[in-house]
């Protein structure tokens, strides 16, 4: 199965999980994936996340003026974003455990 | 593809968003593609733009928003205020301009009858006022006029022509009529150019004598009618004659022999 289409599904999840660890921005928060092995990712999916997780009070943001370009956008998570992140991680935890059971790989 | 192409056709895709929500997601593209190696070809890491906004547009669930509200909303507010201040501005010119070429306050004083010439008299159909121009004999018409409008107006004249030689006089103006019944008619003075006040009344009178009888197919008898009063005003920047009926017809016969 396409790896994409997987990933689709866990990239709120795995967006909150890299901004739980520290104010970050966008180009940062996708080099964090790709390096964790989630390159499938598209720079437009990650961008339109990070604004449906900032429209649901998940993230919070601010700009920082560049001297070298433009403004970059930084992301910090909210007490509800990471309690979306807890239930996120749990939810994944049981389907991961019960995938395990049946996908031997 | 430059970042600035790809940033355009990007925003482009996205123009129905409000436009701050777009004005945000393109600055945080152009932040994004300020952060790629120089040497990256856009359309092959992000894919086309219209691609990017499609699938930016399905991760953050941003529906495609039709619609009046939507359109005014995805304008740039600057612009809409500059566009509603703008049309205003022409409405009220072009409305300023239609009132000023339409305004004609002039209007005959109700229940005063016009300054007839002698010997004016009803004819048999009651439609008309005639009477015999004999020439050399007096000759009068007037009208007494009110400024029936919420501006002044600057009267100029009365601009008629027919078988008489005349002076334009005028008695007035006056407030109301109860000044002039209080301060008695008067005495009339040569016309002068005056502003006539909302409200006023004044008195024009055209005075002198019969004339030659002109040229009429019919030799030795004609005749001219008058059906209105012309007066000349004029009202900021327009000049223009208001003809005001009169309650009858004036039929002037001339008999030349």
């Amino acid at each position: 199965m396409d790896q994409t289409q997987l990933l689709k599904g866990v990239l709120e999840l795995a967006v909150l999980a890299v901004i739980a660890q520290g104010e970050t921005y966008g180009y940062e928060i996708l080099s964090t994936l790709e390096s964790a092995g989630l390159d499938g990712v598209g720079d437009a999916s990650v961008y339109g996340t990070l604004r449906r997780l900032e429209q649901a009070g998940h993230l919070t943001s601010r700009l920082e003026p560049s001297d070298s370009g433009p403004a970059r956008k930084y992301y910090s998570a909210t007490p509800a974003g990471r309690e979306q992140l807890r239930a996120g991680t749990a939810a994944w935890s049981q389907i991961n455990g019960a995938l395990g059971k049946l996908v031997s790989p | 593809m430059t970042a600035d192409d790809y940033l355009r056709r990007v925003s482009l895709a996205l123009r129905d968003l409000p436009w701050r929500q777009r004005r945000d997601l393109v600055a945080e593209l152009r932040g994004h593609l300020a952060e790629l190696p120089a040497d990256t070809n856009l359309a092959e890491r992000l894919g086309a733009p219209e691609q990017y906004a499609a699938d930016m547009r399905s991760a953050a669930g941003l529906e495609r928003r039709r619609g009046v509200i939507a359109f005014l909303r995805a304008r740039r507010p600057r612009n809409v205020v500059i566009t509603v201040v703008a049309v205003v501005l022409i409405g009220l010119a072009i409305s300023t301009t239609v009132w000023v070429q339409n305004y004609q306050p002039l209007a005959a004083v109700a229940g005063f009858p016009p300054l007839l010439p002698a010997h004016a008299h009803i004819a048999p159909d009651g439609n008309a006022e005639n009477v015999l121009a004999l020439p050399g004999r007096p000759f009068q018409l007037g009208l007494p006029l009110q400024n029936t409008g919420r501006s002044a107006v600057r009267v100029q004249g009365v601009p008629i022509a027919g078988p008489f030689v005349t002076r334009l006089q005028m008695l007035g103006p006056f407030k109301s009529y109860k000044d002039w019944y209080r301060d008695g008619p008067g005495h009339y003075e040569t016309f002068h150019p005056f502003d006539l006040e909302p409200g006023s009344n004044v008195i024009l009178r055209l005075r002198g004598v019969y004339a030659k009888c002109g040229a009429y197919p019919v030799p030795d008898i004609g005749y001219t009618t008058v059906t209105d009063f012309p007066v000349r005003y004029s009202f900021l920047w327009r000049t223009s004659t208001a003809t005001i009926p009169l309650p009858k017809k004036l039929t002037i016969l001339e008999v030349c022999s």
